[in-house]
């Protein structure tokens, strides 16, 4: 079950990437480097998330899948294929206006989009992301039956994750739609989180654990 | 049956022989007119460029078509064939191939990798080709000098970066806007480089604002030329905030430009990427802006590095270049003497 979340996840990915090339793809807009660009990332999040990710639990796996259970992931993947694409743009971002700053360019700043492009996507896709994420987290509360399987949910470190992303992503967003920030610190803040969510799952999931059970 | 190519170019003849031997696009027509009323070629293209004039032409007697030829560029330009015959070229088969392939390529370009002679090369192609002045292996060579060209920028770097100092900076300006039309530039100083800078950023869609001290004739002479509006110095900070690329190229002893200037500047503009060129010596803008972030400052020994070192890259490509323009040499000529195998024996014997 969580090997096939974590495949149509990706899917899920692939589509956004789909649509961020027709969007962008143009003389000034090289999506194809920026597809490339964001593949690797992709893989890597979901990788690691297949290999250390617990199970979804038998409680929730063994009961009947209903509408909201359909909506819930649905949400959820399309919210985490936005924030991916989001952490990749702002990734490009950083590289490309390091290069600027640099003033020593290399064959990839011809190949990577403008700053002004990927400020575009980058923003964009948060906004997506955080938007169908929280959507996505708010189906799941209803998707929960009664109070006491909620405080069992909200005792579970993954849960707890994703609405600390949510609530930090939003924070974000936040100060980008208020102006405040814009440009390299909105793209530092975007990665930031992102390390900060994978340094927490990798380094709080038992890992010998999961070596015995290879 | 032969290609020949007779002509001269920057490399091989003064300014003064090549204005003389220039044919406009209007009159190129009439000047291979003259080549087909005497059967000099069975084929032929007229290349005539500001660094250039090159004739390209099927020939079944070499000596005498060279000949002819020589005759008719002396009519033209009322020379004597003495004062330019040492300054022309002929080359045969597969020379002139090889050579077509490297001027469509911009290898023989005063400006290596340049792809506006692309362009010129297609556009003197069909031109002969609609007034009926080609036949099979001109139309032949000629398409695939352009696939020569294309499979170069895609397959090495040379044309990887821009080699003028205003292209650099319209090069990074694209990487930071992306598109520069709505862009709006404004330029304090009025001096030739600043020209050369302002009529590279308008040409790709940017708007101007000329701000001047000393010089409001001036100002009023480059809103002219290039659109955009004048603005006396005492108001450019008030206009700043309209401003996306700031280009600084005065006189003045001391900056112009602070970095407490910049940094409310970046305020009121919700820390919208700032693009500050500063060409003047010395510099006009405070150096200490460069660490801000959004803010992207380079003056001009940046931007001369730049294309100091995109010029050496292309440059580095020659060898590469040259080894494809061979093998492809080789291809054309392989296709020339299948198709025509008998005649080309036939001349050659």
């Amino acid at each position: 079950m969580n090997f096939l979340f974590f495949l149509a996840a990706f899917l899920f990915y692939f589509v956004t990437l789909a649509f961020c090339f027709t969007r962008f793809e143009s003389r000034h807009h090289p999506a194809r480097y920026f597809v490339l660009f964001s593949l690797p990332v992709a893989m890597l999040v979901f990788l690691f998330a297949v290999i250390y990710l617990h199970p979804i639990t038998q409680d929730a796996a063994d009961r009947e899948p209903t509408r909201w259970l359909w909506l819930h992931l649905g949400l959820i993947l399309s919210g985490l294929a936005g924030l991916l694409t989001a952490v990749s743009s702002a990734m490009m971002y950083l590289l490309q206006s390091a290069q600027l700053k640099s003033k020593h360019l290399k064959n990839y700043f011809f190949k990577l989009p403008s700053l002004d492009s990927l400020d575009r996507v980058h923003f964009i896709s948060l906004v997506w992301g955080c938007v169908l994420f929280s959507l996505g987290i708010l189906s799941g509360i209803l998707w929960a039956q009664n109070l006491k399987e909620l405080g069992q949910w909200l005792g579970d470190k993954k849960v707890i994750l994703s609405l600390a992303t949510c609530l930090m992503y939003w924070g974000i967003l936040f100060l980008r739609f208020s102006s405040l920030r814009r440009g390299q610190k909105i793209a530092i803040g975007t990665v930031f989180v992102f390390i900060l969510l994978f340094v927490t799952i990798v380094s709080s999931h038992d890992v010998s654990r999961f070596a015995g059970r290879v | 049956m032969e290609i020949l190519v007779m002509g001269l170019n920057h490399k091989t003849a003064p300014v003064e022989i090549r204005e003389k031997l220039s044919v406009p696009a209007n009159e190129a027509m009439g000047f291979l007119k003259r080549f087909e009323q005497k059967r000099i070629f069975d084929e032929q293209v007229l290349l005539s460029t500001c660094n250039r004039t090159e004739i390209y032409g099927v020939v079944q007697n070499h000596a005498e078509a060279v000949d002819a030829a020589k005759r008719i560029l002396c009519e033209y330009s009322h020379l004597d064939l003495a004062s330019f015959e040492d300054k022309l070229y002929v080359l045969k088969q597969p020379d002139s191939v090889r050579h077509l392939f490297s001027v469509a390529s911009g290898l023989d370009s005063m400006v290596i990798g340049e792809t506006e002679i692309t362009g010129q090369v297609k556009e003197a192609y069909l031109a002969a080709h609609q007034n009926r002045h080609t036949g099979k292996v001109l139309n032949n060579l000629f398409q695939r000098s352009l696939k020569v060209a294309k499979n170069l920028r895609t397959h090495t770097e040379i044309g990887v970066g821009r080699v003028s100092v205003a292209s650099v900076a319209v090069d990074l300006a694209e990487k930071i806007f992306d598109d520069l039309k709505g862009v709006r530039v404004m330029v304090i100083g009025t001096g030739e480089m600043a020209a050369q800078l302002l009529k590279a950023m308008t040409g790709h869609g940017a708007r101007a604002l000329i701000v001047s001290s000393h010089h409001e004739e001036r100002a009023r002479e480059l809103v002219r030329e290039f659109g955009g509006e004048a603005v006396p110095y005492e108001l450019f900070e008030k206009k700043m905030g309209e401003v996306d690329i700031l280009l600084t190229s005065t006189f003045s002893s001391h900056c112009i430009v602070t970095e407490n200037q910049v940094r409310s500047w970046m305020r009121a503009r919700h820390d919208k990427p700032l693009f500050l060129v500063d060409i003047a010596m010395p510099r006009n803008i405070e150096a200490s802006t460069e660490k801000m972030d959004n803010v992207y400052l380079y003056n001009i020994d940046d931007l001369k590095e730049i294309a100091d070192k995109n010029k050496a890259l292309r440059e580095g490509q020659l060898e590469t270049c040259a080894h494809l323009v061979q093998a492809q040499t080789q291809y054309f000529m392989d296709w020339l003497f299948k198709e025509f195998n008998s005649k080309i024996a036939a001349s050659g014997s």
